[in-house]
């Protein structure tokens, strides 16, 4: 399933992408690293604080991380060089893996909105 | 693209930097584009045509994706001043992967415009029928 999403810049300008949606309803998400197209929009469902997504052998990306109230809340690079696991562990509840390299600097995201695919 | 009689870029704009990610894409009119390539730089202004973005550092990508943006900001500035009906304009950084820009911002694709007439700033043609990008 895919579902708009649009990420407001600092500046006032928008990005926005049609992603591929899944939610966390545990813990721990594992994506599967070849089947899912970038980018990846992941909404934590569960009530835990923490999510902990498995990121090995994923395709590079960055993973914007957004609070409840759908504000930024900080950024990971995703850069699998070799065989071994990566995981983020962090207390987002909206997750957007991006496509590297990024077209706007990090810093100036601001908040994400999600929205049904338009027709 | 598989259409009839395609014209491939030459490797002597090629060398000038066409058919190189990054590059920019004006949509002239439907199949009527043109392409600017992107050449990031430190000290040396590099004698090349299409966009030079000067950074402090060439090799980190993300630092000029950073000063590009704003670089790209003032040439859809410049490209649309005053056309009421904005040319449409695409940031093309891999072979699937593009961001077509608009005034409010930017939209991602995982398709990138190939194929028609392309050719550099000057309307000289660069290729026909053919991808806008070199395939290594």
């Amino acid at each position: 399933m895919k579902k708009q999403v649009i990420v407001w810049l600092k500046n006032g300008m928008i990005a926005k992408m049609n992603a591929v949606a899944c939610s966390a309803n545990s813990h721990q998400v594992s994506l599967p690293s070849t089947e899912v197209e970038l980018p990846v929009l992941i909404e934590v469902t569960h009530e835990g604080l923490t999510t902990i997504l498995d990121l090995s052998g994923f395709p590079d990306c960055v993973v914007l991380q957004f609070g409840k109230d759908r504000s930024f809340t900080g950024a990971t690079y995703c850069r699998n060089r070799t065989d071994g696991a990566f995981m983020v562990q962090a207390q987002a509840r909206y997750f957007l893996l991006m496509p590297l390299p990024l077209p706007y600097p990090i810093q100036e995201t601001e908040e994400i909105m999600i929205k049904p695919l338009e027709s | 693209m598989s259409s009839p009689n395609p014209l491939i870029l030459s490797a002597e704009r090629s060398a000038e930097g066409y058919g190189r990610f990054p590059y920019v894409i004006v949509r002239v009119q439907p199949t009527v584009y043109l392409q600017f390539p992107i050449h990031f730089y430190h000290l040396e202004h590099p004698d090349l045509p299409g966009l030079r973005v000067r950074v402090n550092d060439p090799t980190e990508l993300d630092a000029c994706m950073a000063t590009l943006f704003s670089v790209m900001q003032g040439f859809y500035a410049q490209v649309n001043g005053n056309e009421a009906v904005p040319y449409r304009m695409c940031l093309v950084l891999r072979s699937n992967l593009a961001y077509f820009w608009e005034k409010e911002g930017i939209m991602l694709s995982r398709e990138i415009p190939e194929g028609g007439a392309l050719m550099d700033g000057q309307y000289k043609v660069l290729s026909l029928n053919s991808s806008h990008y070199i395939r290594e």
